[in-house]
């Protein structure tokens, strides 16, 4: 069974082709997420209490109803998209024409592409929602205010359609914007243009909600950005910095349309390897006995493998730790060990090593 | 915790001079979590100084050990012992463990590191000076910042004239003590406690006293009880 | 001086470039990853008799664990420190941040080490057991 964390777009395409490659998907919502439905899908809407085991021998136990279930899953997919955050100016946003019929709208428009996080597919939208808005009413300006122009590919072409039809595009980082009255200086020519718009349609900044809720759950890593943290890339793509679990959509990055559609076939597609491939890592051990709980091992490993325990001793998580050697070495009790990179066992590899090369 | 660092091992080389036999002394305590005389550091001095001696054919033998405190008898003694057959003993603790391992010792016993302060770990690796041990703690009324140990110049009542932008002017990577107990009190809405003028203090409990001594007179037990435990008379 | 002794200390996925180098009168000694180096590995090296060490790693930023190249260089410069306190170049050792496809920059660094070895000489080992 695949876990599959998410109830948006990204979820429903991950579910379906883990289904297409004969796996069994359990997705899994937060009780106050909304989700779409899918007849071949079991959802459950609850909290992920924990998540312990290797890739391939995972234990999620999740509160549904205020009863703890537990499941055995293979590997887990983190399928939570990026969302619109709730802006707080009374501006129409992109998102709201997508939901709801703008075309009717005339006059001076102003679609306005500066926010500080957007999505990556802002750009294009905007871009082809000009493009509706000016074929059902060739009488309206429509201006597109923006520091850069970022439709990529092959959405070049309509951002040259749009620019055929009339839709003024400005690049201009200093944008001044109040009581109606817009003051924006356009960065190649340097002139200060004054429009009065009818309408200021604004992009958003998006957010992944309750990323660092379920980052502890899975104890993954979080970009500052508040992203999921992608596994550095000789993991390969889609993974997160834990072995068998797997980033799809935007939970990692902004993305278009298209390249979330392939991110989430691939995060599907490894994550049902994955669970067929069991993961067994040797652990580094703790000799309670050394260990002067001086937090070094906890505060050096990136995949939060150490913690101290209840006798104020460090131990290391076996699901968690990588087998890299980091708090071996720096352990400055020597208390961690880790078998064929121990200081003796590493010192007498030195010596071998050095001694067949003289001989 | 005590924050100590390793001296320049061209210092401790020096300090050695003839002797052949060295004990390097490990301390599992403050000065292994500093990072300066734990077992890490006894293996990567242990091997520096094998290394020179090796250069400079100088047949040094070097051995290790490491005890969970150089500043208790008990675990002095353990060292002294096993530095039987050594020349010197070369202590990483700090400047309390050298002294607890001499006074045990009949060989001398050599400091590997420079004491610092009092203080612990901002993040992995950087350390800060907290507390000046001045015997009459204030904490209570600077919004829980040392202006002893933190301020440049102690100062009771501050900030001076050299803060600017929050920085100490003797170092712009230097915190000003009175900046952070402002912000620190501002957070804690306690600002008003700026305006009470600290006394001077009193400065008996501190080093100007003498070298001092505590005495939890509950814990200490009596001529009788030690003559028993020792197995005198 | 016609043979100089480097060793390689690389992580495990380094290991078949650095092998398949086949560089003459080198030895390479493999760790899971490069944070396992310390410098009393390093240091251990030259006291057996190696002329010269290279620690070749990862890109930076491309280490598997994240962190294993950024360790090699912090322990590389402290070794260089010491080393060159106890009277050997820091020359001597030297780390290598490479991609597995291009041995040929290995290659080049260990010439230019040799070349290192050469004008220093031989650190001076008469106690080792060489």
């Amino acid at each position: 069974m695949i876990l599959i964390v998410g109830g948006g777009k990204s979820s429903e395409i991950a579910a379906e082709e883990v289904i297409r490659q004969g796996a069994v998907p359990l997705r899994l919502v937060l009780p106050e997420e909304t989700f779409s439905f899918l007849p071949d899908v079991e959802t459950v809407k609850g909290r992920l209490l924990s998540f312990t085991g290797v890739q391939g021998n995972f234990q999620a136990e999740i509160e549904i109803d205020r009863e703890v279930k537990k499941f055995n899953v293979g590997a887990a997919v983190i399928a939570v998209d990026e969302t619109p955050k709730v802006s707080d100016t009374d501006c129409i946003t992109l998102s709201s024409i997508l939901e709801n019929n703008y075309l009717k709208c005339s006059g001076t428009i102003v679609i306005l592409l500066d926010a500080k996080k957007p999505s990556r597919a802002s750009h294009i939208v905007a871009v082809e929602k000009a493009i509706e808005i000016k074929d059902n009413n060739p009488d309206c300006r429509i201006y597109i205010i923006t520091p850069e122009v970022r439709t990529f590919g092959l959405d070049e072409l309509e951002y040259c359609k749009a620019q055929k039809k009339g839709i003024i595009f400005i690049r201009a980082e200093d944008i001044k914007h109040s009581s109606g009255k817009m003051k924006v200086t356009d960065s190649p020519s340097g002139k200060v243009l004054d429009i009065t718009p009818d309408l200021v349609i604004t992009d958003e900044e998006q957010e992944v909600k309750n990323a660092a809720l379920w980052a502890k759950a899975f104890s993954i890593n979080l970009y500052e950005d508040g992203h999921f943290r992608l596994g550095n890339v000789s993991r390969g793509p889609v993974t997160s910095m834990r072995n068998g679990v797997f980033l799809c959509g935007t939970a990692s990055r902004a993305l278009l349309p298209r390249e979330m559609d392939t991110s989430a076939r691939a995060a599907a597609t490894r994550a049902v390897t994955a669970s067929q491939t069991p993961l067994m890592l040797n652990s580094a051990e703790v000799d309670e006995e050394k260990c002067a709980s001086c937090m070094t091992c906890v505060r050096v490993c990136l995949f939060h493998a150490p913690s101290i325990n209840e006798k104020g001793k460090s131990e290391i998580c076996r699901d968690l730790c990588q087998s890299c050697g980091l708090c071996v070495n720096l352990c400055p009790a020597s208390a961690i060990s880790f078998k064929g990179v121990s200081r003796i066992e590493l010192r007498n590899a030195v010596d071998d090593v050095l001694r067949c090369l003289h001989e | 915790m005590i924050i100590a660092e390793r001296k320049p091992i061209s210092e401790i080389i020096s300090i050695i001079g003839n002797n052949k036999k060295i004990l390097i002394a490990g301390c599992r305590s403050c000065a292994s979590v500093c990072m300066a005389g734990g077992d890490r550091e006894v293996a990567t001095l242990s091997e520096a100084l094998g290394l020179y001696s090796d250069l400079n054919s100088l047949g040094w033998e070097i051995s290790e050990i490491s005890k969970e405190r150089q500043c208790e008898k008990e675990w002095a003694r353990e060292i002294a012992e096993e530095a039987s057959s050594a020349d010197v003993i070369l202590s990483l603790g700090c400047g309390v463990g050298v002294q607890f391992i001499q006074e045990v010792s009949g060989i001398p016993v050599f400091p590997g590191l420079n004491t610092s302060n009092m203080g612990g770990p901002e993040e992995q690796g950087i350390y800060l000076e907290k507390c000046g041990g001045c015997g009459d703690c204030t904490l209570h009324l600077t919004g829980g910042i040392c202006p002893i140990a933190r301020c440049s110049k102690s100062m009771l009542n501050g900030p001076c004239g050299g803060s600017q932008n929050g920085k100490c002017e003797i170092n712009p990577d230097t915190q000003c003590a009175w900046d952070a107990i402002y912000q620190n009190l501002k957070r804690l809405n306690c600002l008003e406690m700026l305006s009470e003028i600290i006394p001077p203090k009193n400065w008996i409990p501190s080093r100007s006293g003498g070298p001092r001594k505590i005495i939890r007179k509950e814990m200490v037990l009596s001529e009788d009880e030690k003559k028993i435990k020792e197995g005198l008379e | 001086m016609n043979d100089c002794s480097i060793l390689i200390i690389c992580c495990e996925k380094m290991k078949e470039t650095v092998e398949r180098a086949s560089l003459e009168n080198s030895a390479v000694l493999a760790l899971p990853c490069l944070g396992r180096i310390d410098e009393a590995v390093i240091l251990r090296a030259f006291r057996k008799g190696a002329d010269a060490v290279i620690v070749a790693g990862c890109v930076e930023g491309n280490c598997k664990y994240n962190s294993g190249n950024y360790q090699a260089r912090r322990c590389v410069n402290e070794v260089r420190d010491i080393l060159e306190e106890i009277g050997i170049s820091g020359e001597r050792l030297e780390i290598l941040n490479l991609s597995p496809n291009q041995a040929v920059d290995l290659v080049n660094l260990f010439e230019n080490m040799k070349e290192v070895v050469l004008r220093l000489g031989h650190p001076d080992i008469l106690g080792a057991e060489r």
